[in-house]
């Protein structure tokens, strides 16, 4: 449900004005508004407030004293052992006695003491991936590199060539043999499965020449890193190798130091950077205040319920001389009224699609209560089947093991992780009245197939108008009972009535509270539209008795929704009406995508059937878990989009109106 | 009605239905692709947006189960 939201103006003297917004600040209930925003007499005296050059100075002081610490903490890993929130929180409090020159030297402290190891570890480690790019290149050269000797006056270039182009070498051989009269070696040889390493080694006069006669060949040359490309082959490697085998032990040293530090540092670090966060946040919202004469004003909306304590703290600890009062908010004051939701926790994982679409806007009411009795159902319609459930809620426990483990900050895994614990609920309810357990194990396991393989009904509930018996379990592929696809449909329609029609219930509502006439004659006529629709069908379907009667008495009442929704909200509004039959139509998507998973689910039983006795059970079993798993994973993805999309376009698409403002009270971050 | 003719116009219902759908949410899914690059919060609204097709292929596939329920001359 939506939180009643209070307009109110804070009054006090301007002496105790950053007094007043540490308290609100710590406090956390107060939106702030924006008073230059604000129009109209009650404002029209109000100066907004400025930042003085002091203030600008400090803030610019903070926000360079953040970008430092935050430089720091994103250099350390945090420590092993987790910190936890009372330590940063403790940590915090003792930031506030302390003034800004003592923070700024703790800053420089910290900074002192990381900035040097923090920059060796860096050039370590540019260092030895720039050396491990020639760690294969030595492995491979370096054998015959250290066969080869060379004097002041030669010189040499190792090249790799492809085994495949091994021929080229005698071609590189004889050309270099022209270029230098002779004066010139090639030492070759294979180094591994794939590839040649050679040796050219001639006099230094020849370099250009030969460099350029590689160049055009497109010879493949094994370049050393300039500070060693004078030296020869097995002394340049030689030293590559021993620079790589010095670093790691260096970094893994240098490390530990910033692990000591890390250890020694990182709670101090997280609480004064929500600090300064929280400082630089309080001086931002300065320009959004208003003064006159000797006071300031601040003006919010806090939740109806935080009024009290918040007038109360601030009168006790000012002494009277800041003033709470509760404003009566204009209409147009309304429409700019923030959004704040405190739902039961059954209902708050299903909160996630507000991370989709906007929240709901203040004054109407709020669906999330209609996504969490709705969302579990369509879901289990889909996927029922108990196996399933049971696996799913083991999975998602898994996997909220892991989020909280790695303290995941997802709020939507984390509210979506939720969900699914409760579709899996559902699913499994869903499982039993169809009694489908991984497909049909269970009902193999029972005998209660004929011998075509169809579904004995254990417990008769009705006949089908073909005269045949349906009951529990339920049966989805009812291949000897074609009619049993037409009870099906009416199932999905009737769920897709109750949920639509709740929707435009709430669309009714919210124009009726409103006092928007034509908004709720628009979804008066759309609930008729639905209402004449049920009547039809139902008399078609289920009531034949009264066919004679109910057929023109619903197609009226469906005509007269049309008209209505017409008045209500012109040629769209009759046209949507109209269309509404799709919408419920749609609704047939939960017994298709059932269908097609419990299809996926006996051809895993069939298939793994297949295998037969002995040993080849346990290859059966393999493959139809290996298919169940893909059925599984399809029909978690699969039903969470259809039931969403059943949600946000067949019931939002109804009455929700979005909010622009959501509540984001002027809080301190309280060492998160 | 011959079975086979029955059998083919439950196939051509759920088939050029199902194909319509895709070719759609080929294209919506692409733009919707690219607006999300730029705009990560229009997330609901892409989710609607390529889901709206869907409603051909469920139509489709109730067209179809409805077909195969008539009985073969």
């Amino acid at each position: 449900m939506l939180l009643t939201m209070s307009k109110v103006e804070i009054v006090g003297v301007k002496t105790l004005f950053f007094q007043v917004l540490e308290t609100l600040q710590d406090l956390g209930t107060l939106h702030l508004e924006d008073i230059t925003k604000k129009r109209g007499p009650r404002y029209a005296d109000l100066i907004p407030m400025e930042m003085d050059p002091a203030l600008e100075e400090e803030r610019n002081l903070l926000q360079n004293l953040a970008m430092r610490n935050n430089a720091i903490l994103s250099e350390l890993a945090p420590p092993a052992e987790k910190i936890s929130r009372s330590v940063i929180e403790e940590k915090y409090k003792s930031f506030q006695g302390k003034s800004l020159a003592e923070i700024s030297a703790m800053v420089e402290e910290e900074e002192s003491a990381t900035k040097e190891l923090i920059s060796y570890k860096n050039e370590l480690e540019v260092e030895l991936s720039r050396l491990s790019k020639y760690e294969p290149i030595i492995k491979k050269v370096y054998p015959l590199a250290s066969k080869v000797t060379t004097t002041e006056q030669y010189t040499s270039i190792a090249l790799l060539i492809e085994e495949r182009y091994k021929g080229v070498l005698d071609y590189i051989e004889s050309e270099l043999e022209k270029m230098t009269g002779g004066q010139c070696d090639v030492f070759s040889a294979r180094v591994d499965e794939n590839t040649h390493a050679a040796i050219l080694v001639f006099h230094k006069r020849f370099s250009e020449q030969v460099h350029n006669f590689l160049a055009t060949e497109n010879v493949n040359q094994v370049r050393l890193p300039t500070e060693l490309a004078d030296k020869p082959y097995d002394e340049a490697l030689k030293e590559i190798e021993a620079r790589y085998k010095e670093i790691p032990p260096k970094l893994k040293k240098v490390k530990e130091d910033l692990e000591d530090i890390s250890n020694k540092w990182y709670a101090t670090l997280v609480a004064l950077k929500d600090y300064l966060a929280d400082r630089i946040d309080s001086l931002n919202a300065i320009p959004k205040f208003g003064q006159s004469g000797h006071v300031f004003v601040i003006t919010g909306w806090m939740p109806s319920d935080e009024v009290e304590r918040t007038r109360k703290i601030l009168e006790e600890k000012f002494e009277g001389k800041v003033e709470l009062t509760e404003e009566v908010p204009s209409h147009e004051e309304m429409e700019e009224a923030p959004t704040a939701m405190r739902n039961p926790s059954a209902v708050k994982p299903f909160e996630f699609i507000y991370l989709l679409i906007n929240p709901p806007k203040y004054g109407y009411l709020d669906p999330t209560f209609l996504v969490a009795i709705f969302f579990p159902i369509l879901f289990g319609f889909m996927l029922g089947d108990m196996g399933y459930g049971i696996a799913l809620f083991g999975a998602v426990m898994l996997v909220k093991h892991i989020l909280k483990k790695r303290e995941s900050k997802s709020i939507f895994f984390n509210l979506f992780a939720n969900v699914l614990l409760i579709c899996s609920i559902s699913t499994f309810v869903f499982g039993l009245l169809y009694f489908e357990f991984f497909g049909d194990l269970l009902i193999r396991a029972f005998g209660w197939k004929d011998a075509a393989g169809h579904l004995q009904v254990q417990w008769i509930w009705g006949y089908t108008s073909n005269g045949q018996p349906f009951g529990w379990p339920l049966e989805r592929i009812a291949q000897a009972n074609q009619k049993m696809f037409n009870l099906l449909l009416i199932v999905v329609i009737i769920i897709g009535a109750l949920h639509m029609g709740a929707a435009l219930l709430i669309g009714l509502i919210d124009g009726l509270r409103h006092g928007d006439r034509k908004h709720a004659m628009e979804k008066a006529g759309f609930l008729m539209f639905i209402l004449g629709l049920v009547i039809i069908f139902g008399s078609i379907w289920g009531f034949k008795g009264a066919k004679g009667v109910a057929v023109p008495l619903g197609a009226v009442v469906a005509v007269a929704g049309i008209v209505l929704a017409f008045v209500g909200g012109g040629f769209g509004g009759g046209l949507e009406a109209a269309l509404t039959f799709g919408n419920l139509l749609s609704y047939a998507r939960l017994y298709g995508i059932g269908l097609a998973s419990v299809i996926l689910a006996e051809v895993a039983n069939e298939l793994g059937a297949e295998f037969g006795g002995g040993l080849m059970i346990v290859l059966g079993i393999i493959v139809a878990a290996l298919l169940h798993t893909l059925n599984l994973a399809l029909g978690i993805l699969s039903p969470s989009i259809q039931s969403l999309r059943l949600n946000l376009v067949e019931s939002f698409t109804k009455f929700y109106k979005e909010t622009d403002v959501v509540y984001k009270p002027f809080k301190r971050s309280g060492g998160e | 009605m011959e079975l086979g003719l029955i059998a083919i116009g439950a196939a051509l219902a759920i088939g050029l239905s199902a194909l319509a759908t895709g070719w759609s949410q080929s294209k919506i899914g692409a733009a919707m692709a690219g607006a999300l690059a730029e705009k990560p919060e229009l997330a609901g609204n892409a989710i609607i947006m390529i889901a709206i097709p869907e409603t051909m292929v469920v139509l489709g596939f109730v067209i179809s189960f409805l077909i195969t329920g008539l009985k073969p001359e």
